[in-house]
């Protein structure tokens, strides 16, 4: 187990680097006139403007020496500067991400609770009409787009039936509120923060905004983990030991509680932590339907915008958690299997 | 070819093309999913008699020159509803573009893309995969890590990120100039490669070098198991080069799950394409592509339920297909799949 840990974390410095490299490689394919944003937050107008910024940073030194340079600027947490945002990419992701940390957060919820106890009910009910029906659900919910969904969702929801807000993170009341510096800011995530300040009204009005963001960004993650579950679930119920625990007198549900849905997990884990890391892939399309001011809407614009250096800031800092996130599922996935973890 | 098969001897199975297609007929959900997509191949092909373009010079000059630019009728800012006197019959984009030929038409530029995408990233993957497991050791052991790097970041964020990038390199000077001098006088590649990549290619491009890293891993863990065969034994014994041994011994009898497979992914790397034309990156204005004409409604949210027809009609599209290629892929990951046989 500790040399699997260790093993697993001596990869993760030698991931970074390779994504550093990445990301480099496509800076280096930049005109040199659009990779001057990294180092300075002037924008060449006159003539002589470039030239300066190439002399002064050296954007035509050897490449390994720019990687370098380049390199001890990521390490001080400087992304360079974002033209559409007129500041630094770093403090552009520090403002957006507590609104797709949130959306994030309230996504796992139903990730977890619905995909996985609709999986378990499909296989407990194996080829009866319950079975089929999600079966169906799952099918159409891989096959529908995230943008679709959103749409529809706001169609109904939203502009048919008026009962949800159309986008954003609050009304315009509350976005008062909020923004107040008597407003006690700890998150920056709303829902969290109007309770933190007793304020109930905030809450629920934070809540309504989030109701359809959460469920379009996660529906799909819904529908992949009921069909893994599921699976996995139809699998463990085949094993000798889940047989031999029903010959032992256990009723059903303790066998299916203590022995088949424990071990029938273990696959999930992986795919449930993939998912909640995807959910960052998928905020850009739910962030721009519902106009949520998180990230993912802050990287589509500036992408709009051709604002390539705060893009290529996004997807570093987006690569960096995602690699850290998925070297914790391992190590996660290593301490619940008992075959790793003895071994 | 003969002594190939011979030697494969697999006539019983169940993973053989015979077995599968027999499968996929006899299965209710995967023989819908086959009529749809054979409809949507009907439709690409009849597109010229089903959505022709109108006689006028001023629409003869947009799209009789390419078809897929789609037919415009007027400046107006506001989308026109279905009309069954008008020439637009299933209504206008909010920019006045025929919603009908734009549909009828995004069908062959669905298939185009995905066939494209799909090909060029099964190659890259089937070249890098053979030669990581056909060689073993340190070099797998590189090349899985350089994988993973590819799939740190969400394939929607890199594609995002590098079609971004795409569109600012200026190739010539990105380019080595003994290529772009290449040719004979007069005609030199310079002239043939232009500078900045317009219209659909940077997004393309982005899908497939981001795209390859899923059939890599499928056709490295086929060969691996293969490679310790006694064929493979034989052919060396007999002196065959390694290219030869992976071309004509190892790929034949590996490809087919890896070639199935990645013919169904053409479902999700339209979607994924729809996602990125959804955002306005990668298909300009006016093109043919059911992503970019749903692109209008992002702005559109509160009218949406009156001017329905802008999401309804390439919505149904890119649903349907979508949902044909899932029914057809989920059928054949069954059939291939040992474990689930009989199920």
């Amino acid at each position: 187990m500790t040399t699997y840990i260790i093993r697993r974390t001596l990869i993760l410095p030698f991931t970074l680097f390779g994504l550093t490299i990445l990301i480099f490689g496509m800076i280096s394919l930049l005109p040199l006139g659009v990779r001057a944003a990294l180092y300075t937050p002037d924008i060449p107008k006159k003539p002589g403007d470039l030239e300066r910024i190439i002399a002064t940073y050296g954007l035509d030194d050897p490449i390994h020496l720019q990687y370098g340079r380049w390199m001890g600027k990521l390490l001080r947490g400087d992304l360079g500067f974002s033209q559409t945002g007129k500041e630094s990419v770093a403090k552009v992701i520090f403002d957006h991400l507590p609104a797709t940390a949130e959306l994030a957060l309230w996504a796992i919820v139903p990730i977890v609770f619905i995909g996985i106890n609709l999986g378990v009910i499909a296989a407990l009910r194996h080829n009866q009409p319950i079975d089929h029906v999600l079966r169906i659900f799952s099918i159409f919910g891989t096959s529908l787009p995230a943008f679709m969904a959103g749409l529809l969702l706001l169609m109904f929801f939203a502009v048919y039936l008026g009962w949800l807000p159309t986008g954003g993170r609050l009304t315009p009341e509350f976005q008062r509120v909020v923004d107040n510096p008597a407003w006690f800011k700890a998150t920056g995530m709303y829902t969290v923060d109007s309770l933190l300040n007793g304020r109930l009204d905030v809450f629920v009005d934070a809540l309504k905004h989030i109701l359809m963001p959460v469920v379009a960004l996660s529906y799909i993650s819904w529908a992949i983990l009921m069909r893994i579950t599921r699976s996995s679930m139809l699998e463990t119920l085949r094993q000798d030991y889940v047989n031999t625990a029903r010959s032992k007198g256990l009723t059903e549900a303790e066998v299916i509680r203590k022995h088949a849905r424990p071990n029938a997990m273990l696959p999930v884990t992986t795919v449930a932590g993939a998912q909640l890391i995807g959910l960052l892939g998928g905020a850009p399309i739910t962030e721009t339907v519902f106009h949520w001011p998180g990230i993912g809407k802050r990287f589509v614009d500036a992408a709009a915008n051709l604002d390539v250096v705060t893009v290529l800031g996004f997807m570093m800092f987006t690569g960096t958690v995602l690699v850290v996130g998925n070297l914790l599922i391992d190590l996660l996935y290593a301490w619940m299997d008992p075959r790793v973890r003895f071994n | 070819m003969e002594e190939r098969h011979a030697h494969a001897a697999r006539q019983e199975d169940p993973r053989s093309p015979r077995r599968v297609l027999l499968g996929l007929l006899r299965n209710p959900a995967s023989l819908l999913g086959l009529v749809l997509l054979l409809g949507f191949v009907i439709v690409g092909v009849m597109a010229p008699v089903l959505a022709p373009c109108p006689p006028e010079p001023r629409y003869q000059n947009v799209c009789g020159v390419d078809h897929y630019r789609v037919p415009r009728y007027g400046y107006g800012t506001e989308p026109k509803p279905p009309s069954a006197v008008e020439r637009w019959k299933w209504g206008t984009t909010a920019t006045q573009y025929d919603i009908y030929y734009g549909v009828i038409w995004g069908t062959r530029t669905a298939f185009k893309v995905g066939l494209l995408i799909t090909t060029l990233s099964l190659i890259i993957g089937l070249a890098v995969g053979s030669v990581s497991a056909y060689y073993g050791g340190w070099v797998d052991e590189a090349i899985m890590r350089v994988v993973e790097i590819f799939m740190a970041v969400p394939f929607v964020l890199a594609a995002i990120t590098f079609a971004t990038v795409l569109q600012q390199v200026q190739l010539h000077n990105a380019l080595p100039d003994w290529l772009l001098t290449l040719g004979p006088d007069g005609y030199t590649m310079g002239d043939l490669i232009p500078n900045r990549m317009e219209g659909v290619l940077p997004a393309m491009i982005a899908l497939i070098v981001f795209g390859w890293t899923g059939y890599a891993r499928l056709i490295r863990s086929d060969i691996l198991s293969l490679k310790q065969r006694e064929f493979v034994w034989a052919a060396r014994s007999l002196g065959a080069s390694d290219l030869r041994i992976i071309t004509r011994h190892l790929l034949p009898n590996a490809i087919f799950p890896v070639l199935v497979l990645a013919s169904l992914e053409i479902g999700t790397v339209v979607l994924s394409f729809a996602a990125l034309a959804f955002f306005g990156l990668g298909v300009p204005d006016g093109y043919a592509d059911w992503g970019q004409m749903i692109s209008s409604a992002r702005d559109r949210v509160p009218s949406l339920v009156k001017d329905w027809y802008i999401v309804a009609f390439p919505g149904v599209a890119i649903m349907l297909f979508s949902l044909s290629w899932n029914l057809v892929g989920d059928a054949v990951r069954d059939l291939l799949d040992p474990r689930m046989a009989g199920r």
